[in-house]
This record gives C-alpha cells, sequence and structure tokens, in this order.
C-alpha cells in the first residue's frame, strides 16, 4: 500500500502548495475523496479481473450467439460499463511520472501500475472480440442493405466507416466519393460500382432499425478508441520493462511484438523465423496486395530499419533483424543487462550487415580470353583413364575373331538371325591357348554390392511373410488361373510339333 | 561512345607504327568516320571486345578524313572498314563476299568477330597469309 500513502500524500501537498492555506476541513475533504476514488480504483480493478476470468465464457457466448434474434447487442458487452473509469485511471497513470523500471525492481512486479498494465494487456484481446462481436451484428443487419459490401471491405474499421457516410443512400454513392479517402482508389471504385448496381435489390430499413446500426457503430468506434488508448499507454511502459529490445527496435515495434505475443515471455519462446508473420495487415483495404512478392509485411516490416530497404534485400534484413529481436528479449528477460547497452551493440550489427547487403556488388571486369592456339594437350587420361579403357577392350579371342588369314578360307556359322558370323583365324590357331581379359568382367561398386545384398534380404523376409498370410489366397488364385496355363501349355506344345 | 576509349590513330606514320610495332598479336584497325553510324555501331562493338581480346589483338581507330593516306591504296570507300594486320603483313579474310582485303560490312554479333579475330589470329601464327571465315557473309555482302 506504498503507492496509495504515496498518492495520498501527493493529493494533499499538491492542495497546500496551490492554496497556501493550511485548511483542516478543506485537507479532510480532499482525503476523503481520494479514499473514494481508491475505492473505484479497487473495484475498477476487481471488475476488470472479472471480465478476463470470464472471458472465455464471453467467447463461447459470441460463437453461440444467434444474431437473428438479437435485438440489443450491447447487453452481451461487457466492457463497456468500464470505459469511462478506464479513461480516468489511464490519465492518472499518464500524469505520473514515476520511473516504472525503478517501481518494478522496488516492488517486484507487485506494483498498482504494473498489475493495471498486465490487465489492460488482456483487455485489449477482450475488446477486439468484443468489437468483432458488434461487426458480426452490425454486417447481419446492414446486407440487406447493400448486400455486396461485405466481399469488397475486409476491415470492420473501414466497414463501418463506410455505413456512416452512405448510410442508406445507395443512389447516391457517387456524392460520397471525397469522403472515402481512407480507400485506396480501385477499392472506391468497385465500390460505387456495385452500390449502384445493388440500387434495385437494396431493402431500406425504417429508421428505428437503422438507428440501431448507427448506434452499434458509435460503440464500435468507442471501443476501438479506448483500444487504442490502451495500446499506446502499454507501449509507453513496455518501453522502459524491455530496455534491449527497445533499443534495437524502439518502443513501438517491441508493444507491437510484446502484445501480439502476449508476454516477455512468450515472445522468448517464439521462434525467431516466426516474428516477420506477426502483425500482417491482409484485412486492411487501403495496404496494397504485395503477396506477390513473397514477403511478410508484419510489424517488423513496418519497423524503420527495414521499412525503406529495397525490395531485393528485404527478406534476409528482417531474417536478421528478426534473428537479433529474440536475442535481446531474452536479454531482458533475464535481466543480465538493464540499461540496453546490448540492444544497441546489436542494433549497431544489424545496421553494419544491411549495409553490407546494400553494397553493390564488386564490377568485375571482362576476362580477357585465351590466347587461340592448337596445340594438343600433352596430358592423357592417368590411371582413371586407363582402367576405363581396359573395361572395353577387346578380348584376345574377339581380336583373333577380327583378322582372316591371307589366302585361306574362314570358317563361319549362321546364327539365329541369319546372320554369318566369321572365326577369323580362331581355329587355325587353336592349339594357342586365349588369355581371358579378366578387365572386361562385369564390376559391381562396393555400395551397389551391399545394397543388392541388402534388397535380398528384405526380398525374402517379404516373400516369407506373404506366403504365411495368403497361402489360401494364392491357392484359390492358382485354381482359377490353372485352366488357362494348361490351354496356353497346349498351344505352346502345338506349336512346338508343328 | 566506344570511339572515345578506343586509341585512335592521327596520321599515317602513327598507323605506320601500330601495324610495325606488334609482334606477337594481331592488328585490328577500324578505317571510318566516328561520327557515321555505322561506325558508332562497330566502335561500340570492338569496345565491348576489347578487353577480352587484348591477349592476341590490339585495337586502333583511325579516321580517313584526318589520315587520308590510306584511301587510295586499300580502297577505303565504306563508311566503316575493319582491316587485320600481322607482323607488317596484311591479312585477308575469306568472308564470302568478295572482298578478302577487309571487313567493310556491318557486323553486329561480338561473338562472330572475336571467332573472325581467333581465325586470323591461328592463321597468323601458321604463317598464312588468307583465312577461311567461320561464317560465310555472303547474304550480307554490300555492293
Amino acid at each position: 500500500m506504498n503507492y496509495q500513502d504515496d498518492l495520498l500524500n501527493d493529493f494533499a501537498s499538491d492542495d497546500e502548495s496551490e492554496n497556501e492555506v493550511d485548511d483542516v476541513e478543506v485537507g479532510e475533504v480532499v482525503i476523503e475523496e481520494a479514499e473514494e476514488f481508491i475505492k473505484n480504483e479497487q473495484s475498477l480493478e476487481d471488475e476488470i479481473q472479472s471480465i478476463v476470468n470470464s472471458s472465455i465464457s464471453i467467447q463461447d457466448h459470441l460463437q453461440q450467439l444467434d444474431i437473428d434474434k438479437v435485438s440489443d447487442i450491447s447487453k452481451h458487452l461487457k466492457i463497456f460499463n468500464i470505459i469511462p473509469q478506464l479513461k480516468q485511471r489511464l490519465s492518472t497513470f499518464d500524469e505520473e511520472t514515476s520511473d516504472f523500471l525503478k517501481l518494478i525492481s522496488n516492488s517486484d512486479y507487485d506494483n498498482d501500475e504494473f498489475i493495471f498494465f498486465q490487465t489492460a494487456n488482456q483487455l485489449i484481446n477482450i475488446i477486439d472480440q468484443e468489437i468483432e462481436c458488434l461487426f458480426k451484428f452490425i454486417r447481419f443487419k446492414y446486407s440487406v442493405v447493400f448486400p455486396e459490401l461485405d466481399s469488397i471491405i475486409n476491415n470492420p474499421i473501414d466497414y463501418i466507416k463506410i455505413i456512416q457516410i452512405i448510410k442508406q443512400d445507395l443512389i447516391n454513392i457517387k456524392h460520397y466519393e471525397d469522403q472515402f479517402h481512407f480507400l485506396n482508389k480501385d477499392k472506391i471504385l468497385v465500390l460505387i460500382m456495385s452500390g449502384l448496381q445493388n440500387v434495385k435489390k437494396q431493402f431500406v430499413l425504417n429508421d428505428e432499425d437503422f438507428n440501431q446500426i448507427l448506434v452499434n457503430c458509435g460503440k464500435v468506434n468507442e471501443l476501438i478508441e479506448i483500444s487504442d488508448i490502451l495500446s499506446k499507454f502499454i507501449q509507453r511502459k513496455l518501453a522502459d520493462l524491455t530496455p534491449n529490445l527497445n533499443k534495437l527496435i524502439g518502443p513501438i515495434t517491441t508493444s507491437q511484438l510484446l502484445i501480439s505475443c502476449g508476454s516477455l515471455n512468450q515472445l522468448c519462446l517464439t521462434p525467431s523465423c516466426n516474428l516477420p508473420s506477426l502483425g500482417i495487415k491482409q484485412l486492411s483495404s487501403k495496404s496494397k496486395n504485395l503477396t506477390s512478392k513473397n514477403i511478410q509485411m508484419g510489424y517488423i516490416f513496418d519497423n524503420d530499419m527495414i521499412k525503406y530497404l529495397p525490395d531485393n534485400i528485404l527478406k534476409s534484413s528482417i531474417r536478421i533483424l528478426s534473428g537479433k529481436i529474440i536475442l535481446a528479449a531474452r536479454i531482458d528477460l533475464s535481466k543480465s543487462c538493464n540499461d540496453g547497452s546490448i540492444g544497441e551493440k546489436f542494433k549497431i550489427e544489424v545496421q553494419e550487415k544491411i549495409n553490407k547487403l546494400l553494397t553493390p556488388p564488386e564490377s568485375k571486369g571482362d576476362k580477357a580470353l585465351a590466347i587461340p592456339s592448337e596445340y594438343k594437350s600433352k596430358k592423357r587420361g592417368g590411371r582413371k583413364i586407363r582402367k576405363l579403357k581396359q573395361k572395353f577392350q577387346l578380348s584376345e579371342l574377339a581380336k583373333a575373331q577380327n583378322k582372316v588369314e591371307f589366302g585361306k578360307r574362314e570358317d563361319s556359322v549362321i546364327n539365329q538371325f541369319g546372320e554369318e558370323v566369321g572365326f577369323g583365324i580362331i581355329k587355325n590357331s587353336s592349339l594357342k591357348k586365349f588369355n581371358i581379359n579378366t578387365n572386361t568382367n562385369a564390376k559391381l561398386s562396393k555400395a551397389l554390392k551391399s545394397r543388392l545384398e541388402n534388397n535380398d534380404n528384405e526380398k525374402s523376409k517379404h516373400l516369407d511373410s506373404f506366403e504365411i498370410e495368403t497361402k489360401p489366397k494364392s491357392q484359390s488364385i492358382d485354381d482359377e488361373f490353372g485352366d488357362i496355363i494348361l490351354k496356353k501349355s497346349k498351344w505352346v506344345n502345338d506349336t512346338m510339333k508343328k | 561512345m566506344g570511339s572515345i576509349f578506343l586509341p585512335h590513330l592521327h596520321t599515317g606514320w602513327h598507323v605506320d607504327q601500330a601495324i610495325l610495332s606488334e609482334d606477337d598479336r594481331l592488328v585490328v584497325i577500324r578505317f571510318g568516320r566516328d561520327h557515321e553510324k555505322d561506325c558508332m555501331i562497330v566502335d561500340e562493338l570492338l569496345f565491348g571486345i576489347a578487353e577480352k581480346v587484348k591477349n592476341f589483338a590490339t585495337i586502333y581507330l583511325c579516321d580517313i578524313d584526318e589520315v587520308p593516306d590510306f584511301n587510295k591504296m586499300y580502297e577505303l570507300y565504306d563508311p566503316c572498314t575493319l582491316m587485320f594486320f600481322w607482323r607488317n603483313k596484311h591479312m585477308l579474310c575469306d568472308f564470302g563476299t568478295g572482298n578478302n582485303n577487309k571487313l567493310n560490312f556491318l557486323i553486329t554479333d561480338k561473338q562472330e568477330l572475336i571467332d573472325i579475330l581467333e581465325v586470323i589470329y591461328r592463321g597468323a601464327k601458321k604463317g598464312k597469309g588468307l583465312v577461311m571465315s567461320p561464317k560465310d557473309y555472303n547474304s550480307v555482302r554490300r555492293r
């Protein structure tokens, strides 16, 4: 409760210094107010905690929600009740100039602010869910008016903006063109075209129904606003929590990464290859479609170090940076370097590497061609080529077959194909013993030999199992095909006789 | 642009010296006018291969207006003419065009020119005065 006392003192002292009147009554009133304020705070904390705890049930609830039957969806949303309190709370924390890092180290994460900060982190997720839920509701209601809008605009925020601009006035959609500045040009064109096409099918809602949609749109905007405020708050505080990461990639990217991972602990557990994919805005209708470049445009891509690099080195520089990010995050988790010097060192390292990537390759001039010459190279094959040649050498028998004795008729036979094959001088020199040329024998490499042996072993294994399993089957197959085999053999025998 | 980077021969004496001084390399001289279109194309080509063939050929440019000494002897009337010399001897090459003395048609492929230079160099090394071009340029003949 140190913090609360401090706060009380603070309030009191402020009052004294401003008024310079030591009025006891006023002081008492102030203290009472402060106490009330603290009660409020505690109730807020409890409420947030209850919301956070019941977040799973909310999710389930949202999934089961039958939009048809729900008339007022805001009953199911819990954040709305606490928005003003949240804002108040945030403003108090903003006013304080306390060194956050000190607070953490002193009170061992038990500090009020830190707890609030953690719950705020969780709250953002819940707010996102509620936005989604509201959006579903709005989309369902509005689809009667402009069914195609849903497929043209994927982003809830843009969708709602468009509803607020054009309302039910599809016929005059062209007049609103100037207000669609948050869309890119082709999107606007498609929007107007399909809007004009849908005029015939349009079903005009009555004022009450449409007002409901507009009210919900306003609620979404409110939610977006509060989530913005919360994330900005987190951004500011996280920068102090993670000095190294902060030095490396700046507070914005740090907080984005931390929020998307959930906690520093989770970020450290994430492999670096997954970091670039965090925060990809595929749904945003303003971002141009760059998927063809195969670059993941997440939070890291939006970092100042990466953003302005040319396309060809984007991928590798993102990889370099994300590797260092994980290292810095782990250092921050272990608290081994609280002044962020290692983060700074990493940053310089990454920048050096990127600079290296940016430098154009050294241009090597044309290599001069060799002087053309007619000389044959003196190098012959060597041992390997000689062995290879020996492999395909003619045997002595074949050589003898190729020779013919002068003035004598060579013996010959007619082979199966009706070709005459001469014997050359083989018969004449039959007394001579021909050496068998072992070089030409077929040879197997060691690897092939062992593979063949293995194969044989495996085959025999398979055959064994095959026999055991399908003995009865194989017999039946024999029976079936027995006739055919008999006929075949008969036919073969006939031809043999002929 | 190529004509800026390649060495020019400004007088007849320079041309003689260039041909005489080279002992083991082919001397290629382009006769023509730097500002004419064909010449520009060929100069670009020559500049492109100069570094590659520097081991067996040197390339010079000569303006036929600045040095008219050889115009009659070598019949230099074309906008662009390439001539080859080996140890103060004029090398002939049969391009199939009918004129073996010089390359007076527009050649646009670097590799083709390198091939021609190589063939002439080989022939010159063997002491031949006339070599056959690797490709027949009959179809690109000018006149």
